[in-house]
């Protein structure tokens, strides 16, 4: 039945639905379904042989012949069989309830709301810390709402970090706020009307909503409610009950006076009260409520009965699912005529009041999506009009959605997190340790992650553990058992070979997660392989030019010479010569580089380890953009074979030091050479710091320079605001373009030359501003865990 | 009509409907229902403390159920169950708000099963808006033992592969059944105590309640004291501002606290109490007073009476070889095969050191 029902959809809605869920796959594949009628068909025309009866914008043999030849491809496959997933969780998930708007018994439809909630806001609750102290806390829905609405929305939640207002400087990591509810602790008030939530980067719209929605109700007072488990949680009509009590907070002090009585709260610029309510209100007693902005109630009570509502916060707010039937319980305790309820404009209900105590109970129809307010009109019987001068009305506001359909493949609750940064690494920046991977869950714990490499054939060339990791897990841990992970030669090839990947994080009952991981295949490519220890090489051109590709080695030993490779021998392959090198080849604009490492030791144990010869770069005429050249060359290149990762390290580490004595003299480089070779000596780096030449200046960016750690964003605020301060430079730009200089220079090449050449010199003149920065870089690179360290740090710019 | 009133059968039917139980005459408040109130709340709340849970559906059923108390204490019952069968998690030195406390809270399981005898699934965890996420043809065979939802494979269902398609994560017994590691009953309390004896001074704990060894095991709530004059160690619960009491092991002279050392340890699975009852088996085995479990024949085979409590995953285990079945003057009671008799007795007297008696 579930299955029939969604044939009765058109394709769109299908791509459509796939779209705007499918923010956890590829990018890639959302890529893909950006084209939403084309997807829709597809997926319809894949998953069953039935006629589609709306009319097609593809011909039915042409669509066949497509879905055909899709398969026949692995990419498209992959795409397919994806969709083929969404598409069974989506199906089962809308079967739940209609697409089209819901029928009362009598048949009248009920058209959603204008207005359909994005259930941004956030909630507030106090937890106890301590005896008669308070934690206030926000509970933050989860954004998959927004990311429904456009994929840009998507996007950018996906790959932006943002800080909340009042909970420190942190940056939560990029897709925070997609997988589930967060909570956070303020620590200090963001204010009533303050938006509470900040954006790495500026996006009109979500600035907007924000603005809009995820803020604190007015202030200047908040009432929170003490409920039986120990938390209190925020009123947002501050209506005030008998025999209740409530924690009140404050912008300003509150009065001292015996009544509400002092509390403590964990959290600047605010103050807190705890307030029990008597059974019976005195007119004192109203006007002083009054005066702290509070309201008293009546008493008749409404409530959910049957499911619990979520988000009810007691006095009127609720959300609901549109596959619920949502019950309430009525009770008063003063006589009572009737009642007389209405959803919305619908009719009027009157339900004969009981007796007092006696709770009635009424049953909703399932709603549509949106916004909708039962309104309940109480009639007295016997008024007495100076105490009820009229009827009491009151009104419960229903949010209602869609059902989240559950996605297998990721964690659904917070017991177990995995954070990826970015979070739609390719498969390259993962094996190089680019992507930062952080999962966080009970201490003590165990979780076994794993990866899967594929072949372009969808073959399966490799499945084994990474590591087993107890939990917590650090980035730095994990970079450290990755490199252990790389190690093993067989891995290595398969890598190479691989087109696709999967990384999962398996924690037995804290569920999984599962991410994909793809190759943008280059056009121009190595295909390395090692039988018996001796290493062979081909190259594969797929291009399609008539122009034959070119193609260099450079040894291990002269790094910086380029050895023209014979087309002839590049198809059929070729042994790598000597202990290996740097193959690179290129057609047109497409490339490959790739340094292959034979187990071939010349000299016993010191042809371990092979001393590059940088002669050619000696004389002074060599332009700096040589240096930068051959950095970026040998630091982007993919590594395989044996002994590679110390052996290509060792050669990038001399073009730097080589760029870096260059460019901050010889002394500097020898400094930095020291350091390197023994991140741990504070000698090598009490060294470095008095070859700043500033004391103070470099003292604090030893002291702090765990700040860089924040991102390079929060991270060059800070040094551009110490090079201010102790007078290193006064131009933030220029601070920058030291740390980037100082952590990357063979990407500084896409600067145009005159404007490098500028900001060279200009940064010359300011000899402390560099060697700061450059300090700060290799204090970065001594933090990494990784087992052979790189000259330069990780920072993602 | 959208809005109609509604008697409280009525409500009871739509509420049982909306969370696709079976749609039973009257209006009987069973642990099924509890339980899939209990696992829909989890879906909304969690991470929370298992009071949040049960706090909130009793508000729920405000109207419904007569005794307000009562039905607290059942629903703080059955959240232990949910918990014991894995639907809840409770994981401990966790972090979820602040990056700088790590505590202990519920969570719900993602969806999952676990195999249980005769080829039967135990289907546990749930989504967050969707208890079971399973496609009706799945969902209307699941048969509610007590709080817990178990499928039955059709002939020639290979049940585990669809649910695996499903996405539902399998539980292998080797971890749904984890234990710890064997070890003697002396061995594992020298292990405890070696830890106690490297806590700092605790100076002197108010409230403390102490487990008492000398007092008889059948009576596990009366063994349950205020130290007088003790000297020496004790299983312990300390009071804390917010929460229940911390379980803990505690060292005492002439009644007062020495050292106090907090259950769980750091990097076990355990929870608190899990531990803690463990600890006492050890303390009353290396006494010379292992505690004893009554052992009666029935048409069925055997029951097992516990005088008290178990741990967690040797709970789920006699649940999972057996079935929960009436009590009679014990805390628990589990039915067990001829068959799997002589297995599970192996396992009571290696694990917890239990003795059989008649």
């Amino acid at each position: 039945m579930e299955v029939n029902f969604a044939w009765t959809l058109s394709a769109e809605p299908i791509g459509h639905l796939l779209a705007q869920n499918a923010w956890e796959a590829s990018s890639r594949f959302r890529g893909f379904l950006q084209q939403e009628a084309l997807a829709g068909r597809i997926v319809l025309a894949l998953l069953a042989d039935t006629a589609i009866d709306a009319p097609s914008p593809i011909h039915l043999p042409t669509l066949n012949r497509l879905a055909s030849d899709l398969q026949r491809v692995q990419s498209s496959r992959e795409w397919l069989n994806e969709t083929k997933r969404f598409v069974a969780d989506r199906i089962k998930g809308a079967s739940r309830k209609s697409w089209e708007p819901s029928r009362d018994e009598e048949g009248h439809s009920h058209k959603p709301k204008d207005r359909v909630t994005l259930g941004m806001r956030p909630t507030l609750m106090l937890r106890p810390s301590g005896n008669m102290t308070w934690s206030p806390v926000l509970d933050i829905p989860s954004f998959a709402g927004v990311a429904r609405i456009n994929s840009e929305l998507r996007t950018f939640l996906a790959r932006t970090r943002c800080r909340i207002e009042g909970a420190g400087e942190m940056w939560r990591p990029a897709g925070w706020l997609l997988s589930h509810n967060q909570k956070c602790v303020l620590k200090s008030w963001p204010g009533a009307g303050a938006a509470l939530m900040q954006f790495e980067r500026d996006n009109p719209v979500l600035n907007h909503l924000i603005d809009e929605e995820v803020r604190l109700s007015a202030g200047p007072t908040w009432l929170c409610k003490l409920g039986g488990d120990g938390l209190a949680h925020e009123i947002t009509s501050r209506t005030v009950r008998p025999r209740q009590t409530y924690v009140l907070l404050s912008q300003k002090p509150l009065p001292a006076a015996e009544f509400p009585s002092e509390c403590h709260v964990d959290c600047q610029g605010l103050s807190a009260a705890f307030l029990t309510t008597p059974p019976h209100f005195t007119g004192d007693l109203i006007r002083a409520l009054q005066d702290l902005g509070l309201h008293v109630a009546r008493t008749v009570r409404i409530w959910p009965v049957g499911l619990c509502a979520r988000q009810w916060d007691g006095e009127g707010y609720s959300e609901w699912l549109t596959t619920e039937t949502p019950c309430f319980g009525i009770a008063h305790d003063h006589p009572v005529e009737d009642f007389v309820l209405r959803l919305d404009e619908g009719a009027e209900l009157f339900i004969k009041a009981g007796g007092n105590g006696v709770p009635e109970f009424v049953s909703l129809a399932a709603l549509p999506p949106g916004r909708h307010t039962l309104s309940v009109k109480v009639r007295s019987s016997g008024s007495n009009p100076a105490r009820f001068p009229a009827p009491l009305e009151g009104h419960m506001v229903l949010e209602v959605r869609e059902p989240s359909a559950w996605i297998p493949g990721t964690t659904a609750h917070a017991g177990l997190t995995v954070s990826l940064e970015p979070f739609d690494a390719s498969l390259d920046a993962f094996w190089d340790g680019g992507a930062a991977v952080n999962i966080l869950g009970p201490a003590g714990r165990q979780v076994a992650c794993d990866l899967t490499l594929n072949s372009s054939a969808g073959k399966e060339l490799l499945h084994d553990q990474i590591a087993v990791f107890a939990l917590p897990v650090s980035n730095a841990a994990w970079q450290n058992k990755l490199s252990q992970y790389q190690a093993a030669e067989k891995r290595t090839f398969a890598y190479l070979e691989a087109v696709s990947g999967r990384f999962t994080v398996r924690g037995d009952e804290l569920g999984e997660y599962t991410i994909r991981l793809d190759r943008e295949i280059k056009p121009v490519r190595w295909i390395c392989r090692s039988v018996h220890g001796i290493m062979t090489v081909r190259l594969n051109d797929d291009t399609g030019r008539d122009e034959s590709v070119t193609a260099a080695f450079r040894s291990f030993l002269h790094p910086c010479r380029a050895i023209a490779l014979e087309a002839e021998r590049l198809d059929s392959g070729f042994e790598v010569p000597g202990a290996g090198g740097l193959l690179e080849a290129r057609n047109g604009n497409s490339g490959d580089v790739v340094v292959a490492s034979t187990p071939r030791i010349d000299g016993g144990l010191q042809g371990l380890l092979i001393e590059p010869d940088l002669q050619d770069l000696a004389a002074e005429a060599v332009p700096l953009a040589q240096f930068m050249k051959l950095i970026g060359i040998w630091a982007d290149a993919r590594l395989v074979g044996p002994l590679v990762h110390m052996r290509h390290n060792r050669v990038v580490t001399r073009l730097v030091t080589a760029f870096f004595s260059r460019v901050c003299g010889s002394r500097w480089a020898a400094a930095e050479t020291a350091y390197l070779s023994d991140t741990k000596s504070d000698t090598a780096l009490q060294q470095l710091q008095r070859l700043i030449g500033a004391p103070g200046f470099a003292a604090i960016l030893r002291r702090d320079h765990e700040r860089m750690q924040q991102g390079t964003g929060p991270g060059k605020a800070w040094f551009a605001e110490v090079s201010h301060r102790y007078g290193a430079c006064s131009e933030a730009g220029l601070c920058e373009f030291a740390l980037q200089l100082s952590s990357q220079p063979h990407r500084m090449l896409a600067v145009p030359a005159p404007a490098f050449e500028a900001l060279l010199a200009e940064v010359r003149k300011k000899e402390a501003l560099l060697r700061g920065a450059r300090l700060l870089a290799l204090l970065a690179v001594a933090e990494d865990n990784a087992a052979v360290k790189s000259p330069l740090p990780r920072w993602i710019w | 009509m959208v809005v109609a009133p509604a008697s409280r059968q009525e409500v009871m039917k739509t509420t049982r409907r909306a969370l696709g139980l079976p749609v039973l005459d009257g209006d009987a408040l069973d642990d099924a229902l509890l339980g899939a109130l209990l696992r829909r709340a989890s879906g909304i709340l969690c991470p929370c403390s298992p009071a949040t849970l049960s706090s909130t559906v009793a508000a729920s059923l405000e109207g419904l159920a007569e005794n307000r108390d009562a039905i607290v204490k059942r629903l703080t019952g059955i959240t232990d169950s949910l918990m014991i069968y894995g639907d809840l998690l409770e994981l401990s030195h966790t972090t979820i708000d602040d990056p700088a406390a790590k505590g202990t809270w519920v969570f719900a399981a993602p969806p999952s099963f676990a195999g249980g005898p005769g080829g039967s699934i135990f289907v546990l965890g749930t989504a967050r808006d969707e208890i079971t996420p399973l496609p009706a043809s799945l969902s209307t065979r699941i048969v509610y033992r007590g709080p817990l939802r178990v499928l039955r494979p059709h002939p020639e269902e290979d049940l585990p592969a669809i649910l695996g398609d499903l996405g539902f994560l399998q539980l292998p017994q080797s971890t749904w059944l984890k234990a710890p590691r064997l070890q003697s009953a002396a061995d594992f309390l020298n292990s405890v105590s070696a830890r106690l004896a490297s806590q700092p001074a605790s100076g002197e704990i108010q409230d403390l309640w102490i487990l008492d060894p000398d007092s008889p095991a059948d009576y596990y709530a009366d063994r349950w004291r205020a130290p007088r004059n003790d000297t020496g160690e004790f299983v312990a619960r300390r009071p804390q501002a917010y929460g229940a009491p911390i379980w803990g092991y505690a060292s005492l002279s002439e009644g007062t606290s020495v050292r106090f050392l907090d259950l769980p340890l750091v990097n076990t699975p355990w929870r608190g109490c899990d531990v803690a009852w463990h600890l006492q088996m050890a303390i009353d085995a290396c006494r010379g007073t292992p505690q004893h479990y009554r052992l009666r024949h029935t048409a069925q085979g055997h029951s097992l009476d516990f005088f008290s409590p178990l741990p967690m995953w040797a709970h789920r285990r006699m649940m999972v070889v057996g079935s929960p079945g009436p009590r009679e003057k014990c805390l628990l009671a589990f039915q067990i095969t001829e068959q799997d008799f002589q297995s599970e007795r192996m396992f009571l007297q290696q694990h917890l050191w239990l003795m059989p008696r008649d």
